[in-house]
């Protein structure tokens, strides 16, 4: 797989941006037709990938201090390729019937485009340019599209992860120019770079961690989430809970992991807590929400928890559940985000308590997010059970006490989604409910759904090909 | 005898342009003849031609007993011509005075480009500042004598204690040369000198009176002042670096003041309403990034690479400033509050200055980024560790200002009092251009090649 064919992965969203810019009143259709065009090149580069030419050598000429335009692709980032594409197109589809300027769907592709490069970087220079332009579209919109709190919202989620992105920048500047004093060369490849030994070693780790730290986000440094996913506009809460959060899970595997073998694995004991607490907290304080959005900004904080405890377990099984989660925490939590923003959409309120008794009134509204929720907390047969399950055996082999914690979080899941769900479907409508406002899902966003549901039923009954695709690049990091 | 007088000459070739331009802008404004448009164009052509005889000087560093090359000092010397052009192009003199006074200050500024003598130096600080108060008092706003006049006694107390400076070091070394002088008294001073750079460059706690000369000035000639004015003073710092040893404390103390401009203007400007006084705060908080680069620079013992990055940095800021400031001309804004709502109302206009500001903030990909990442490296590789983090900080406080305005742009509705107001054409243009220009910089990194090791290669 050459450069070129890697390079277009991100450069058609990109260019598609500038076209849906221009586009006027054709700026949807220019978003839906390069989103779905990009899902579909990304399947088409699953071929390439089989046969086997993983990562071709960088043959750009390097520029100032060794940094190259390099890219590279395996199965894990591909797949989240994948996960991109497919939600760039579901947050499409799903605003379809809004009355946006053509900025809100330039914004969307250029989120794309950012998030693709992201994950195929294989220089580290050119990952964190990635990793900060995913910034701009998201801040714009979460600002210009979202509900009451936006202005405020947007600016605490570009400070907060600007603040971890220093030391991401700090960090990797210190190991580019230790490896230089030791080795005499320049260079920000990823697959070149070896993390030092020592005192200097620990700085370094802990200064890049901190910067994907706040992207997954680890408690204490979440508290952008809940503001951020609340605010945007659905299809922003989509992106953002579905792909951005990805980058930090994915930032340890492809660059903490490999580049500090030994440090990441003694770091197991505060790394395993810190995924542990995550579980527990995001669980308990999703249970005390009575906004709908907010409930569900909370329970990604405890799926995130999920997904390190199996990358942080090193086990292979733990690894591959870790990854094959986050792509499952993208499709389940992506879809509730969608439901409730048709939802608000027709009541214009997100409380628990604004509504009940939907069940008659909405039946595919019903349906769907039950169906989604049961994903959500783990039913086996959907999606979400293969990833959970896998990471916690994961981690029952490496820390089993934490493993009995993330089954309590599984447990504690269940605890908060499933009395939600009831009580907007089933639950006795207050004196203000507006669930008279609420009609039922339309062919368009049923369609939609389906295809959630049809993916979210494969992967739970059939996650082999996933995870083969998933472990070639998994298995080196076992320990 | 003959090589050394030719290459004399060949140094001061741009500023005998500029000298010649100034004479033919007073002779032309006297004979009445003449209209300010031509008067304009006759200034304009003069800097045109400085900048065309800078290119032609060999890149090569000589050494003469007043005078002496580098590559930093032409770079710069570029810099600060190339800032002159919009100003010239968009003033509106009365007279024929004010084009003058800008190519005056332009030779001062080339003088300490090209000066090996800490007597050049001053007399390039004199010619350079003195022209400068003077088109102060000669904008249109009512507190314009005010600025001029604070402008000119802190600029005189800089002068007086460069003097001092001068007095102490020649008193040490015995001679006058960029070199560095012995004992306590020669440390003394350096830091007497040094302080005066501290004044021109508006570094804290010597910037008291930069936001009063910024508000008052009209924007074009504050956006001068912010980028020209500002590159000569960083030049001026950067030609007391070699009389600093690398090991002493003078260096990390310059580290330490980067550090205080860097955050004191990053959080005064938060509060500002004024934008010219908001992006004077912010030029404030930049400098401290070039005090930064100056310090790397002299901490690795005038290291090549070192110097590259404080050209990009003021090249980048040269687009990223002087386009905000003549996008406030070209917009015909002065309030935050006229920004409110302005995205909806000028689409394009709140687009051109919204990414002026994510290039001011540095957020990838624009200029500003690769300047500050070019910037934060070298000041790691000099092993400034905690003077680098604070500038992070500084940088993450900077956002709160740089975000604020877009956000104030496109997330509010219209307030009580929206710009009405349309600047001339020309302007618009440059801000369009300056705007490009501070994110092509960043996209193409491949350009921050030409500022490589090899092209700073030769140590001052």
């Amino acid at each position: 797989m050459t450069q070129g064919a890697l390079t277009i992965l991100w450069l058609l969203p990109a260019l598609g941006g500038l076209a849906a810019l221009a586009g006027g009143r054709f700026s949807r259709w220019i978003a839906l037709a390069v989103s779905l065009a990009a899902l579909a090149y990304g399947f088409w580069l699953l071929g390439p990938l089989r046969t086997g030419v993983v990562a071709a050598a960088p043959q750009a000429p390097a520029w100032a201090f060794g940094i190259r335009y390099a890219l590279f692709c395996d199965g894990l980032s591909l797949s989240l390729c994948w996960l991109t594409a497919f939600l760039t197109a579901a947050c499409v589809v799903a605003s379809w019937k809004k009355d946006y300027s053509a900025g809100y769907w330039a914004a969307f592709l250029f989120l794309e485009a950012a998030l693709m490069g992201v994950f195929l970087a294989r220089d580290l220079f050119l990952f964190f340019v990635f990793w900060e332009s995913v910034l701009i579209p998201m801040f714009f919109i979460i600002g210009l599209w979202g509900t009451a709190g936006r202005r405020h919202a947007a600016m605490k989620f570009f400070l907060f992860t600007f603040f971890g992105s220093i030391f991401l920048l700090i960090g990797s500047v210190a190991l580019v120019t230790l490896q230089h004093s030791a080795t005499g060369v320049w260079t920000w490849d990823m697959a070149q770079l070896k993390g030092p030994e020592g005192r200097a070693g620990l700085m370094i780790f802990a200064a890049m961690a901190l910067g994907f730290a706040v992207k997954v986000p680890i408690v204490p440094l979440h508290t952008w989430l809940p503001d951020a996913h609340t605010e945007a506009p659905a299809a922003g809460s989509v992106m953002l809970a579905g792909v951005l959060l990805k980058m930090g899970v994915y930032g340890f595997l492809r660059v903490l992991w490999p580049l500090f073998p030994r440090l990441s694995w003694q770091m197991l004991p505060l790394l395993g807590l810190l995924a542990g607490i995550n579980v527990i907290y995001g669980a308990f304080c999703a249970m005390a929400q009575k906004d709908l959005k907010r409930l569900i900004a909370y329970s990604s904080v405890a799926h995130m928890g999920f997904c390190l405890l199996g990358i942080v377990s090193r086990k292979p099984e733990g690894l591959v559940g870790g990854s094959l989660q986050l792509l499952n925490h993208g499709i389940i939590t992506g879809t509730l985000f969608l439901l409730v923003g048709f939802l608000y959409d027709r009541g214009h309120r997100r409380g628990l308590g604004d509504y009940g008794d939907l069940a008659g009134r909405a039946p595919w509204l019903t349906f769907f997010f039950g169906f989604t929720t049961l994903a959500s907390v783990g039913l086996p047969g959907l999606n979400g059970f293969v990833g959970e399950f896998m990471s916690l055996l994961g981690m029952a082999r490496t820390w089993s006490i934490m493993a009995v914690v993330g089954v309590a979080g599984v447990t504690l899941a269940a605890a908060y989604a499933l009395p939600a769900f009831q009580a907007v479907f089933w639950g006795a409508p207050g004196p203000d409910s507006v669930s008279a406002l609420v009609y039922d899902l339309d062919a368009r966003e049923k369609g939609l759904f389906w295809v959630m549901a049809a993916l979210m039923l494969a992967i739970g009954l059939y996650p082999g090909p996933l995870l083969r695709l998933l472990e070639p690049c998994l298995l080196g990091l076992a320990q | 005898m003959n090589g050394i007088s030719s290459a004399f000459w060949d140094l001061l070739r741009p500023q005998a342009a500029l000298a010649v331009g100034a004479l033919a802008v007073l002779a032309a404004g006297a004979s009445r003849r003449a209209s300010l448009q031509v008067v304009k164009g006759l200034a304009l052509a003069a800097v045109v031609v400085a900048l065309l005889l800078l290119m032609t000087v060999r890149l090569q560093v000589v050494c003469l007993p007043l005078l002496r090359s580098d590559l930093l000092g032409s770079g710069l010397q570029a810099v600060f011509l190339s800032a002159a052009i919009p100003l010239l192009c968009l003033m509106e003199p009365a007279d024929e005075v004010p084009p003058a006074l800008v190519l005056g200050s332009l030779i001062g500024m080339g003088l300490i480009a090209v000066s090996g003598n800490l007597l050049m130096l001053f007399i390039g600080l004199e010619l350079m500042s003195v022209p400068a108060y003077l088109l102060v008092a000669r904008s249109r706003s009512p507190q314009a004598l005010e600025a001029s006049v604070k402008y000119f006694f802190a600029g005189g107390t800089a002068s007086a204690i460069y003097l001092m400076g001068m007095a102490l070091h020649f008193g040490a070394a015995g001679s006058l040369v960029l070199a560095p002088a012995p004992g306590p008294a020669g440390a003394a001073g350096l830091a007497l000198m040094a302080a005066a750079a501290f004044f021109k460059l508006g570094a804290v706690p010597m910037h008291f009176w930069l936001p009063d000369v910024y508000e008052a000035s009209d924007p074009e000639l504050a956006g001068f002042f912010s980028t020209g004015l500002k590159a000569a003073a960083v030049l001026f710092l950067a030609r007391l670096a070699p009389m600093a040893a690398p090991a002493g404390a003078l260096v990390p103390a310059l580290a330490w003041f980067a550090v205080l401009t860097i955050l004191f203007g990053a959080v005064v400007a938060l509060r500002q309403q004024n934008l010219q006084r908001l992006l004077a705060y912010s030029s404030i908080s930049h400098a401290g990034f070039m005090m930064l680069a100056v310090a790397a620079w002299a901490k690795q013992g005038l290291a090549a690479p070192a110097a590259g990055a404080l050209f990009f940095y003021l090249a980048a800021y040269l687009f990223m400033s002087g386009g905000a400031f003549l996008w406030l001309k070209a917009a015909g804004v002065r309030t935050r509050a006229e920004l409110l709502g302005l995205a909806k109302a000028r689409p394009r206009d709140a687009a051109v200055l919204a990414a002026l500001l994510l290039a001011l903030a540095g957020i990838p990909p624009t200029a500003g980024f690769a300047a500050k990442f070019l910037v934060f490296w070298e000041a790691f590789k000099a092993g400034l560790y905690a003077p680098l983090l604070l500038a992070g900080l500084g940088a993450l406080i900077s956002l709160g200002y740089y975000l604020g305005l877009i956000r104030d742009m496109y997330f509010d509705e219209a307030g009580p009092e929206p710009a009405k107001a349309v600047g001339p054409t020309p302007a618009r243009w440059f801000a369009l251009g300056c705007a490009a220009a501070s994110v092509l910089l960043g996209l193409t990194p491949w350009l921050m090649d030409w500022f490589r090791p090899g092209m700073f290669g030769l140590r001052p």
